[in-house]
């Protein structure tokens, strides 16, 4: 089978889309274009064959060309598209997303669906889950014979699915924000035994909602439990943020104190530089992974979707705990899809306002907190042990292209 | 005073051109209009930051390529960086084009410019190379007029040509291109980890006769049980274009008992890509500094300057010895430069390290000597590691140059 990927080659690109297949051939690096500077497109069309699930393909790296091709299958992702033109730098949020869809993206792809029909497929991966405007767009204007791969288990509609294997490897590859490094870094981890506090609930984006969760752990007057503030929410301007921080900044700043403001401005070796996902992610790994045993996630996907927060930790066999119930619900279901057996994440079933108090008690309890503490361990292992290994054996989109399986959307 | 720096503007430059001056650090522009959504984009628009360094006020400013006629300003360009704004290359390391570009584009306009200009104009040319600028086939101090100031970070120069240790050492830190600057954050970690495998690594990344000759003298003399020899998978790939040349060494290298091939082009997440400066020192971190107590690192022991080697390991803490002595002693000149006494450095001096491979033995047949050998070394290297970084966080080597009249000029 013929797969042609419209997108400009890269090693990682080629990891991205083909994950746990088996390649006949060395996967290459350098051409000419790219040798002496690694962030230039390849120009040229790259071929390589590879064998998935006991079936032979051929992947053509080919940008734009070979759209009229009809003797095999066609793909594109619209981040990787952006990444290419390089309007955008990383994966996540960014106010350039979805803006082109409409006169732009959409009629382009509709009018290539009429010949491709739907031989055609569009990875839609933003890491932003339930938007009021990108998803009903697609849902409304997109040719129903493409298959739109979305990243979040909601209105999953028409010819769309959800490739899991995807999404994991989205995070991975290309590598924009440094979260590779995660993964390597649970090498090291592992041997830190000395953390200052017990539980730290780490504050990028000061809002109303953080500053309440902050609140009330500072209302337990626990030492054992702690808050730590970024400086993003000090300086930047940005309207979606600035009211909620002008608002709440001096209070949270009397409640946690100066210790506890992670300045990401340092000096010289120490400055992170801009509220850019790799500058964050690149800070977090360093230095907000050694400040407690155990992070407090606020993750906002609601079990739909995730995004970088809980990823990295499961990367860095990190122990976590979500804020919010079903955080998690995600994981499961991918588990769920590829045989493997889901385990209850412990405190799930609370609140969480419950949850706060069940940790303020339970850290005061040495036994308590250490069985407490292998749960999560033993989760966080579990969850990444069994990722890696569907990352490592399965391809979603692969898979439904062999198998076809109309009536289910999760892959 | 006011000083032009012809690039582009990106905080990562600030910090490499202006270390160890007084700035508030939250005074240093990151995200603007043309970089908000693209972190990668280097700015055009003039940017002005104002400093202060030994009593005196500075007036840098990023103007890029305008405002050379300006005689009251003094004038810095970075060839390396030159390149890097143009797109030539993606990290530091001498190629073709950038001194090709350099002698056919700028040569001729810098000497064009006013002499009153001229003696302004400060040309760095940080290439971690080691090649002098007035050899056959470079010729740059030759090609430049007399009156315009040369820099490189070679320790001694044959020329006009002076050292700049800050800068040399900033280059590997910013902008971060190689991801160098992380293993000033792994020492923190890796510190954590006291048990080795192996007592004493010898990682090879090309086989060629030198570290034949050196594996040799490890066979020898040295214990199979305490001594690991790795080679990467670079070296019989077909980008190694002295694969044909060193094939009889290579194959007599396969020989050796304590061998591990690293497979560079891992499955997946484990691929670490082609041979980009970047991905070897990725590659170099989370692979190879996990395997032995102490990493046998093979410099070129005729260049004057610091390669990426050394840094990381000064950087992360990591214990190294050098296959040449010249190495050591190319350190200890440098803390001699900078002010600072020079230290005991814990090994007896050797040409090659063949010449003190009995004595090694004798250390590391004996876990008592091992272990104070070790520890000596342990603690000349985190004096090394402080006086650099003191010096880049407090000192300038370019200003020094420029100001010359400011007190304790060093270099």
């Amino acid at each position: 089978m013929k797969i042609y990927v419209h997108h400009y080659y890269s090693y990682e690109l080629f990891w991205y889309f083909f994950h746990a297949v088996t390649p006949l051939e060395e996967i290459p690096t350098w051409f000419e274009s790219n040798r002496y500077n690694k962030s230039n497109k390849v120009g040229e069309e790259v071929t390589i064959k590879f064998t998935y699930k006991n079936t032979d393909f051929t992947c053509i790296f080919c940008f734009d060309l070979n759209w009229n091709n009809t003797d095999g299958y066609h793909i594109w992702d619209y981040t990787i598209h952006h990444l290419e033109e390089k309007i955008i730098s990383d994966r996540g949020w960014n106010e350039y997303i979805g803006k082109d869809l409409h006169d732009t993206i959409i009629p382009l792809m509709n009018k290539r669906a009429r010949l491709l029909k739907d031989k055609i497929s569009i990875f839609f991966i933003d890491w932003e889950t339930s938007d009021d405007t990108v998803t009903p767009l697609l849902n409304k204007l997109l040719n129903p014979k493409i298959t739109l791969y979305k990243d979040e288990l909601l209105k999953i509609e028409n010819n769309q699915k959800v490739s899991f294997t995807h999404v994991l490897w989205s995070f991975l590859y290309p590598n924009t924000i440094g979260l590779r490094e995660y993964y390597f870094f649970a090498d090291y981890l592992k041997y830190k035994n000395d953390y200052k506090y017990k539980i730290n609930y780490p504050i990028r984006r000061l809002n109303k909602e953080k500053f309440g969760v902050a609140t009330e752990i500072k209302k337990f007057n626990n030492p054992s439990f702690n808050v730590t503030l970024s400086s993003f929410t000090n300086y930047n301007d940005d309207e979606r943020t600035q009211i909620d921080a002008d608002k709440y900044f001096t209070s949270i700043m009397e409640l946690i104190g100066n210790e506890n403001y992670i300045n990401k401005r340092g000096y010289n070796l120490k400055d992170w530089g801009a509220e850019y996902n790799d500058n964050n992610m690149k800070e977090f790994m360093w230095k907000l992974l050694t400040i407690s045993e155990v992070n407090l996630l606020h993750e906002s996907t609601t079990g739909y979707g995730i995004n970088e927060k809980t990823f990295s930790h499961i990367l860095a066999n990190k122990p976590f705990i979500p804020i919010y119930k079903k955080t998690l619900n995600f994981y499961s279901e991918i588990l769920k899809t590829y045989d493997y057996k889901t385990k209850e994440f412990p405190l799930d079933s609370m609140g969480w306002w419950k949850k706060i108090n069940h940790l303020n008690d339970i850290s005061k309890d040495e036994v308590k907190w250490n069985i407490l503490m292998n749960e999560i361990t033993e989760y966080v292992s579990y969850i990444r042990k069994s990722l890696f290994e569907i990352m490592n054996t399965h391809n979603g989109y692969l898979d439904n292209i062999l198998f076809n399986n109309d009536k289910k959307s999760v892959l | 005073m006011k000083i032009y720096v012809h690039h582009k503007y990106t905080y990562e430059l600030f910090w490499y051109f202006f270390h160890g001056v007084k700035v508030d650090p939250t005074k240093v522009p990151v995200v603007t209009e043309q970089n908000r959504y693209q972190v990668k984009i280097w700015n055009s628009n003039v940017h002005s930051i104002k400093a202060k360094y030994k009593g005196s006020d500075l007036d840098i400013k990023f103007v890029n390529d305008r405002f050379w006629e300006d005689e009251s300003a003094h004038h810095i360009f970075d060839v390396t960086i030159n390149s890097l704004q143009n797109g030539l290359s993606s990290d530091r390391m001498f190629i073709l084009p950038t001194m090709e570009g350099f002698k056919k584009d700028w040569i001729p306009f810098l000497n064009g410019l006013k002499y009153k200009v001229r003696k302004n104009v400060h040309i760095s040319w940080i290439s971690w190379e080691g090649f002098n600028l007035d050899e056959e086939g470079i010729d740059v101090s030759k090609l430049l007029k007399e009156d315009i100031n040369l820099y490189n970070d070679n320790v001694t120069n044959p020329d006009r040509t002076k050292y700049i240790f800050s800068q040399s050492f900033m280059s590997f830190i910013f902008p971060d291109t190689t991801a160098t600057r992380e293993y000033y954050f792994f020492y923190d970690w890796l510190k954590l980890k006291t048990e080795y495998d192996y007592k004493l690594l010898y990682p090879v990344r090309r086989v060629y006769d030198s570290k034949l000759y050196i594996a040799n003298g490890i066979k020898k003399h040295l214990k199979e049980n305490d001594t690991l020899i790795t080679y990467s998978s670079f070296t019989d790939s077909n980008h190694y274009i002295w694969k044909h040349q060193y094939e009889k060494d290579y194959n007599e290298f396969l020989k050796f008992p304590n061998l591990k091939r690293l497979e560079k082009r891992g499955y997946n997440v484990e691929d670490f890509g082609g041979e980009w400066m970047k991905n070897n020192m990725e590659e170099g971190m989370w692979k190879m500094f996990g395997l032995a107590e102490v990493n046998l690192i093979h410099e070129n022991p005729m260049t004057q300057c610091f390669s990426e080697k050394t840094i990381c390991h000064i950087l992360a803490g990591k214990l190294f010895l050098d296959v040449h002595y010249r190495t050591i002693q190319k350190i200890h000149k440098v803390i001699d430069l900078l002010g600072y006494d020079v230290p005991e450095y814990p090994l007896p001096e050797y040409d090659d390290i063949t010449d003190i491979m009995p004595w090694l033995r004798i250390q590391m047949d004996d876990e008592v000597k091992w272990k104070a050998l070790t520890s000596k070394l342990n603690e000349w290297l985190l004096y090394i590691r402080t006086c650099f970084l003191k010096t880049v966080n407090t000192k300038n080597s370019l200003l020094d140059e420029i100001f010359p009249k400011l007190p304790k000029n060093i270099i």
